[in-house]
């Protein structure tokens, strides 16, 4: 604990002296804390200067040795007196009055502009504590974040409550479904055969037409197949001078063992480092991820920003608060392990460019760079290659209202604000904010980039991960549909129709496919005389030809989706695909399940499983 | 709709009436095609019968014409696969034309394709038969457009919609299930364009592909992945309706096999069992070697453009591949003459190409072919005339003119379709539609027939008095394909041997023979007799 003395020396120069930093690079900082107003201590450690070790070991060089602020007192009268922006910006914190002064943590001891603005602000002298800027953005988010994770969480609640998931259910709507069962439960005691034989007639031919809609999606998608919506050329004029800020958040929980490569995956990205306004977002309790970045042995390229607890523990909420700290023009999201293609920020900004205004949303294609570790890893990249590279081009070529994808979904910030962000309730908000911004008048597009991703190989959490996909769809299909006549006014019958057949009938096929497989299964294969009434011929027939049918499209559009990428040899595992969707239907009866008794609970999945080397595919 | 495509609409409106017209006209003047009448009366059955009319439904082939139809027959049951065939050529016109037009070709040639579809005969039988030509035409014609499409656009999208126009081409008439064989080599030289290779010349591109590990993997993936995506749709269509066959008629060649399912089973049965008795005596049109040439002949714009594809390996692969096809079902089965389909499909072919060429070379080659056009509708004329077939060859002469109708066999059969409306309500017909289809359709009332989808069919074979007060039999010495019915000379034979009530002939054709059965002792009252003196020629023993 020291006494605020005034420095004529600062820490950069400090830093300098000990070779690490030149000049150019002191004088390059000096021009961004005048475009920025951050401290000189947050570009060095945010902006790829130097790193953490370094650092600490010239402060203690110096006689600054850091002190564990988290077990410190602190006043929360005082601590509330300065803006957590401004903790922010300055990576210090004021905590308490001790002897008629004020006791402040630093990242940096030596910052006079903090020295001078804590003095003017509290009228006393300053006792300097040397922190870490990690503790002090702990300390100071969490002291200080409640009402910005207030609005976080219910920001969208407040102003549009028809859009949030807060309700899962609306009593309208459960009237709606408990008639339903009333009613078929009534014809089953009046006429048990004949009720049976129409709801089996019913469900294996909405299974058809569902398939049939995602078969010819994807073959209106394939029409686009080697279109380029930014071409190498026009990626080749982008000027680094003409490009904005560009905010990337990255949710994570943790997630400790991947931020080495979330680190070099975000280094190779073809974007002036200046421009970046990487948000790392960590949760209160995640301790792990945050002495991941403690530890790094090299510069890191993202500021952490630390989410107070609240419930529900959501990416979204994460994302939501994130925003408030973002200052880019352009907005995109990366899980910690997806490696997106270099290019992809540009294209994204040449893009935004050259679409129409109401353009607000690009989404990148999805793909994974662990497809051949085993069968699952396979039918993962089957799947998201037909729907990123078939299916969502063919929605926005069709203007249906685009599901957005989890992450390299990338937003005109200001409008993404707008529009009240994420739904922190909706475990799927991308899926409800692409539906939301098409009900606003707004459109999204395809950008011809790919994210690779980590493809999820063990069943289990591969079980975990989709069951919260499919609930989110759920809730998604809820939410909308809560006044279907207002959302046909809001998005036209073609929206409409494509939204219940994408979005409401994908878990309902997914919830329908064991139940038809059963009834065939006991009827053809057992010959059980019970049910026999149940199967009139024609119902046989029509349930064998919907089944079949069924499958032989889902195959057929999983061969399709090997073209684009020319992963051939993943062919022959489409045929394995009517096994894939019962695991399908294992999850989206577990996500019914939690849909009725924990809908905000967010299913996490376990990342950095894969053993293979994160490198991504040549493109194409 | 743009102003050009407007027009190309009303003139496929008013064709399609025009074609409607002759059809009328031909039914008019008695002409009427097995198939269109098979598929009448498979369409009556499902909208009038009563009984298991599932297998008739789900099995009848060939099922796209036979669905279009059904649809059609609801309202209108004889006219049904007419107005099919009609509105089916009337939208392949629309999509030539616009086909066309996108491409910019002069205006010659636009000119030329509405003389053909006005003009040709073999179109206009395609038109006004009711038979399944149109939508072997009309997928052909998507078919091999995608496909041609694919070498221009190297997507995935123009695969996949050649695999669905194969399946509708296969389940339009299955012999072109067959097509998928000489397809094969094609989708090796599909997947060396997809490769990034020096050269034009497509040896030099195929030695480079094998000579080089990489490439050589990547071509034989791609191959494999591109013959998955193109035939797996047509292989695993097949295999689903014989599946489907199977269960519902427990032989999964069902569809192929029995004739209540499909109409060419008898025809070419008759044909095949002539052949073996009298080689020497068959003579077929297609006998010759030069089966392939007489195409050209009859199709001469094909020539033009398979000309012009010197050089584009493969557009003359996938247009030669219909040869091999042809070549390859006469050797497979030398007896049965080739149908309209297997010749029209060509001329098909010439419009399809005509599209791929560069608007350069046909603004070059337009007055040619127009030319070429001209011809063709007179070899057309000439080829329907020549016909193995006699329906084929009697079209010109009984579905063109504008005259009163004077056939004998259309009086005679129309006075036996008379009398069998004649018969009082409730009345019960046994016969076996195998054979009595054409019969069935033109009387427009299936209830009072007794047929083979009826569970009771077999009990009434052999207890007829009990469950019919008529039996319908065909005539083997006037027509062959009467020996395939289960109702025919013998089994009158042995019904008169074993049965209690005599039979009394009530009105019969050249092919037909109608009988009640008789009450033995109480002779029938006036009233319940049909009105034999409205019957015409209908004749007693």
């Amino acid at each position: 604990m020291q006494d605020a003395t005034i420095h004529t020396v600062s820490a950069t120069d400090w830093l300098r002296e000990a070779g690490l930093l030149t000049r150019e690079q002191q004088e390059r900082i000096a021009r961004f804390q005048t475009r920025t107003q951050f401290a000189a201590v947050k570009i060095l450690l945010n902006f790829g200067y130097l790193s953490r070790r370094q650092y600490e070991r010239v402060l203690s060089e110096h006689g600054y040795e850091l002190i564990n602020i988290r077990a410190e007192e602190h006043d929360m009268e005082v601590v509330s007196r300065i803006d957590l922006r401004v903790a922010d910006r300055f990576l210090a914190l004021p905590l308490r009055l001790q002897d008629d002064k004020v006791v402040v943590a630093m990242a940096d001891p030596t910052d006079e502009t903090y020295i001078q603005l804590v003095r003017e602000t509290f009228g006393r002298d300053l006792i300097i504590l040397p922190a870490s800027d990690l503790d002090i953005t702990w300390l100071s988010h969490k002291l200080l974040g409640e009402p910005f994770v207030k609005s976080a969480v219910f920001e969208l609640v407040n102003r549009d409550p028809q859009s949030s998931a807060l309700i899962t259910f609306t009593t309208t709507q459960l009237v709606v479904i408990f008639g339903a069962i009333a009613i078929v439960i009534a014809l089953l005691c009046l006429d048990f055969v004949n009720t049976t034989i129409a709801i089996n007639v019913v469900m294996s031919s909405f299974f058809l037409i569902a398939i049939c809609f995602k078969l010819f999606l994807a073959l209106v998608g394939s029409r686009f197949e080697l279109h380029q919506a930014v071409t190498k050329e026009e990626v080749k004029q982008v000027r680094n001078e003409d490009l904005p800020v560009y905010t990337i958040h990255l949710p994570v929980y943790k997630e400790d063992k991947l931020i080495r490569k979330l680190i070099w995956n975000l280094q190779s990205l073809d974007y002036p480092m200046e421009q970046l306004d990487i948000k790392l977002l960590i949760e209160e309790d995640d301790d792990k991820t945050l002495n991941a970045v403690r530890a790094l042995e090299f510069p890191a390229i993202f500021e952490v920003v630390v989410v107070p607890f609240h419930m529900p523990k959501t990416k979204p909420k994460a994302c939501n608060y994130g925003l408030h700290f973002s200052r880019g023009k352009f907005l995109t999201i990366y899980d910690a392990e997806d490696i997106p293609d270099p290019d992809q920020l540009k294209k994204t900004v040449f893009l935004f460019n050259k679409l129409p205004e109401n353009f607000i949303c690009l989404q990148g294609a999805l793909n994974y760079f662990n497809r051949n570790e085993n069968l699952l890893t396979r039918m993962f990249t089957l799947e998201y290659s037909y729907w990123f590279d078939y299916m969502l081009p063919g929605l926005g070529t069709l203007d249906i209202p685009i599901p957005l994808g989890g992450t390299s979904n990338h937003f005109k910030l200001d409008v993404l604000r707008e529009l009240g962000a994420w739904d922190p309730f909706n475990v799927t908000e991308d899926a409800d904010l692409g539906v939301r911004a098409f009900a606003k008048g707004y459109k999204v597009a395809i950008v011809n980039s790919t994210t690779y991703e980590e493809a999820n190989n063990e069943p289990f959490n591969w079980i975990r991960q989709r069951s919260r996909w499919i609930k989110g769809y759920m809730q998604t299909y809820l939410v909308h549909m809560r006044s279907p006549r207002k959302l046909i006014e809001k998005i036209g019958w073609k929206g409409f129709l494509g939204f219940n057949f994408f979005i409401g009938a994908t878990p309902m096929t997914f919830l329908l496919y064991p139940l038809l497989l059963l009834f065939f299964i006991t009827y053809l294969v057992f010959d059980l005389k019970a049910i026999r009434p149940l199967f009139p011929d024609w119902v046989l027939y029509i349930s064998t030809f919907n089944l079949i049918v069924g499958n032989i499209l889902m195959i057929y559009i999983n061969m399709l989706a090997v073209f684009k990428r020319r992963f051939y040899e993943l062919i022959w595992f489409s045929l394995v695909n009517p096994l894939y969707w019962l695991m399908h239907s294992i999850a989206a009866y577990k996500g019914l399940w939690q849909l009725i008794t924990k809908p905000f609970y967010w299913e996490k999945t376990n990342h950095g499983l894969s053993k293979t080397n994160p490198v991504a595919p040549k493109p194409s | 709709m743009t102003r050009a495509r407007l027009w190309i609409f009303v003139t496929a409106v008013l064709l399609a009436a025009y074609y409607l017209l002759i059809g009328l006209n031909g039914q008019r003047l008695g002409f009427h095609t097995q198939e269109a009448l098979f598929l009448s009366e498979k369409a009556m059955i499902v909208w009038q019968g009563i009984g298991d009319k599932l297998p008739v439904i789900g099995l009848t082939f060939p099922v796209f014409p036979f669905f279009f139809s059904l649809a059609l027959s609801s309202a209108f049951p004889l006219l049904g696969p007419v107005i099919a065939s009609a509105l089916g050529m009337a939208v392949l016109f629309y999509l030539v034309l616009d086909d066309q037009r996108e491409l910019d070709v002069p205006w010659l040639i636009r000119l030329g394709t509405v003389l053909t579809f006005f003009l040709h005969p073999g179109l206009l039988y395609a038109a006004a038969s009711g038979r399944s030509v149109y939508a072997v035409l009309l997928f052909g014609y998507l078919f091999f457009r995608s496909l041609l499409a694919y070498f221009r656009s190297n997507t995935t999208y123009h695969v996949s919609l050649a695999s669905l126009f194969l399946v509708c081409l296969v389940f339009s008439a299955f012999d072109f299930a067959w097509l998928c064989l000489f397809l094969l080599p094609l989708v090796l030289f599909m997947s060396l364009q997809g490769l990034s290779l020096r050269g034009d010349d497509t040896l030099i591109r195929l030695g480079l592909a094998f000579n080089n590990l990489s490439l050589r993997r990547k071509l034989v993936n791609k191959s494999f992945a591109l013959l998955v995506l193109l035939f797996m749709l047509p292989l695993a269509g097949l295999f689903l309706f014989s599946l489907l066959n199977r269960l519902y008629a427990g032989d999964s060649q069902y569809f192929l096999d029995s004739p209540y399912a499909n109409w060419r089973v008898l025809t070419n049965q008759v044909l095949q069992v002539d052949y073996v008795n009298h080689p020497d005596e068959f003579l077929l049109p297609d006998t010759n070697l030069l089966i392939s040439l007489r195409r050209l002949l009859y199709a001469p714009l094909l020539l033009l453009v398979l000309l012009n594809f010197r050089g584009r390996t493969y557009q003359l692969l996938t247009l030669l591949s219909p040869f091999a096809l042809i070549e390859f079902l006469y050797i497979k089965n030398p007896s049965v003459p080739f149908v309209a389909e297997y010749y029209q499909i060509f001329l098909v072919l010439g419009l399809v190409g005509l599209a791929t060429l560069s608007v350069t070379q046909l603004r070059r080659l337009q007055g040619l072919a127009f030319g070429l056009m001209l011809v063709q509708i007179l070899t057309g004329g000439l080829r329907i005339a020549t016909s193995a077939y006699e329906e084929e060859r009697t079209f010109l002469e009984s579905a063109l003119p504008w005259r009163p109708a004077n056939n004998l066999a259309h009086r005679e059969t129309d006075d036996l379709v008379r009398i069998i409306r004649k018969l009082p309500r409730n009345s019960r017909i046994l016969t076996d539609d195998a054979t009595a289809y054409p019969i069935i359709a033109l009387t427009q009332n299936v209830r009072p027939f007794v047929l083979p989808y009826q569970q009771n069919y077999l009990s009434a074979l052999t207890n007829p008095d009990s469950f019919a007060d008529f039996l319908l039999i065909h005539v083997e010495a006037t027509n062959p394909v009467a020996r395939f019915a289960v109702i025919n000379q013998a089994y009158l034979s042995s019904l008169r041997t074993r049965s209690q009530r005599p039979l009394a002939l009530v009105g019969s054709s050249s092919e037909w023979r109608l009988y009640r059965f008789t009450k033995p002792r109480k002779a029938a009252s006036p009233a319940q007799e049909p009105n034999l003196a409205l019957a015409g020629t209908a004749t007693q023993p």
